[in-house]
């Protein structure tokens, strides 16, 4: 933090996102799938925060717009605004390079069209053998991944962190991943 | 790339905080250096002690503010809304996730505290928490976010350190004059015998506390009026944060209004002075802010709810337009 940051406060109290290591993921999914036997789930989301404007609704229209022509292509997409507000739109690609592609591609639009502070987060699902969700979520503002492994069956928001920490590391290699546990920040109740 | 254009620099605030800080800096650098040719020596003593009670001020307070305020830390099970809103906007600022605590209070109200980013605290009152729905709640949460983020907290502190210097010498040495007066009849007549030369001596030395007297008394005048006006532009910022943050000023907006629509709290049965210390990172001030005209409030710790609300409407509009390119 810089000495004008100190004397006026931050002008961009929001850091803008980093999109650019979003790619570590497609190739994460092989050792996923030769060490650990777990599958991607083919649906996955970017949260972003909305502004409440006429321009934002607008590039909301026109992002989804070119979602939909991309059908073709094997991806799906749907809108979605969870308990705390945010926005989020949920994807399903016909395999997973698209899915991955189809994320950039969105938080790319975002970027480009000036409103990249507004993104949070992209949020990947695997499946383990017995079909129990594996989250991998990319932070926008640190550029890093991190697994999120709820318990099943537990309504009472518990997290698997033996899990985490143990794929954490088996991937340690493929992805850029955030080294303090304290930002690990759990996304309860996924629509995915 | 396009830029949004409500996060272009806010030049007009900026160069309000400027000029304050200027003037600070030149009063307290004239008060450092009038004390020196006065006191010599002695000046080293009172800095000593000040740092040293600048320091514990800094380190102790967020115990003394939450104690202040009756609250209490509260847990991921016990608040797990309050929790989650604070998680997002701390992953949207990249801050640390300060704690929460829970006041029980009259006056619905927030503010943060705490000596760094990594020992940052949020405290709400209950009836906050009974006012205000979702968005108005995490409006006023961005706020405070923001507040930690500017480091307000620190900045305050240490602005508040020469200001705090005057005061305690203003407070000693009237006290001291205070004696002098009570006791000072007796003193003359047993003084009486004494030597021509100690009794100048002693008029030189009562000479030179009074003129320190004077100027710790104009000092601390001037610069409440300084340090509230920073405080002010503080203010601004951190609703401006709250707006980019959530990107609805509206939101931040609608909570104030509902918040001044009340009778803010009742009479505090708190000191004035620790009052005030917590208000300074208050959301709305301790003391109610309706009926504010431009006087009453450059004696106040917050902008009226109208400079509030004109400001936050400002920023709506740039948030209307789109985003443009520019260098």
């Amino acid at each position: 933090m810089g000495f004008f940051d100190a004397i006026f406060g931050k002008q961009k109290p929001v850091p803008p996102a980093k999109n650019d290591r979003l790619f570590a993921i497609s190739t994460a999914d092989i050792t996923l799938e030769t060490q650990e036997d777990m599958k991607p789930a083919l649906s996955s989301g970017v949260c972003f925060r909305g502004v409440a404007s006429g321009p934002f609704k607008q590039i909301q229209q026109d992002l989804q717009n070119l979602l939909n022509a991309s059908s073709d292509l094997g991806l799906q997409s749907r809108p979605y605004e969870d308990d705390l507000g945010y926005k989020w739109i949920l994807l399903t690609g016909s395999d997973f390079q698209t899915l991955v592609t189809g994320m950039h591609m969105v938080s790319q639009t975002l970027l480009d069209q000036g409103y990249g502070e507004q993104l949070l987060s992209a949020v990947f699902r695997f499946n383990t053998d017995n079909n129990k969700p594996v989250y991998f979520i990319y932070n926008f503002k640190r550029g890093m991944y991190y697994p999120f492994v709820p318990r099943p069956d537990s309504h009472s928001h518990q997290r698997n962190n033996p899990d985490e920490t143990r794929l954490a590391n088996v991937l340690k290699n493929d992805l850029p991943m955030e080294q303090e546990f304290d930002r690990w920040y759990a996304m309860w109740d996924l629509p995915f | 790339m396009k830029k949004p254009v409500w996060y272009k620099t806010d030049v007009g605030l900026n160069a309000r905080m400027a000029i304050t800080l200027g003037a600070m800096f030149l009063l307290y650098a004239a008060f450092v250096f009038f004390l020196y040719t006065v006191l010599r020596g002695g000046l080293a003593l009172i800095i000593i002690i000040a740092v040293g009670v600048l320091i514990f001020q800094l380190f102790t307070s967020d115990k003394v503010a939450i104690w202040s305020m009756g609250a209490q830390e509260v847990s991921e099970q016990q608040a797990p809304k309050l929790h989650a809103m604070v998680e997002r906007l701390a992953q949207q600022t990249n801050l640390p996730k300060p704690k929460i605590a829970i006041a029980r209070n009259g006056a619905p109200n927030a503010f943060a505290t705490g000596r760094d980013q990594n020992h940052a605290v949020i405290c709400v009152t209950t009836s906050l928490l009974n006012r205000l729905d979702d968005s108005q709640l995490e409006a006023v949460l961005a706020h405070e976010m923001t507040h930690i983020l500017n480091k307000d907290m620190q900045v305050m502190t240490l602005i508040m350190f020469i200001p705090m210097l005057a005061g305690m010498l203003l407070q000693f040495l009237s006290r001291m004059f205070l004696w002098g007066a009570m006791f000072g009849g007796y003193g003359g007549g047993f003084g009486g015998g004494r030597g021509r030369g100690r009794d100048n001596n002693g008029g030189s030395a009562l000479a030179v506390l009074l003129l320190v007297l004077v100027g710790s008394a104009i000092v601390s005048a001037v610069s409440f009026l300084l340090t509230r006006a920073f405080s002010r532009y503080r203010e601004y910022a951190a609703d401006r944060g709250s707006a980019l943050i959530t990107g609805a000023p509206q939101n931040l907006e609608s909570a104030l209004m509902s918040i001044s629509g009340q009778q803010v709290g009742k009479i505090p049965d708190s000191d004035l002075r620790s009052a005030d210390a917590v208000s300074a990172f208050c959301f709305v001030p301790v003391s109610n802010f309706r009926n504010h005209d431009d006087l009453s409030e450059m004696f106040s710790t917050h902008p009226s709810l109208q400079h509030r609300i004109q400001r936050l409407q400002q920023i709506q509009l740039q948030m209307e337009q789109a985003p443009r390119i520019h260098d």
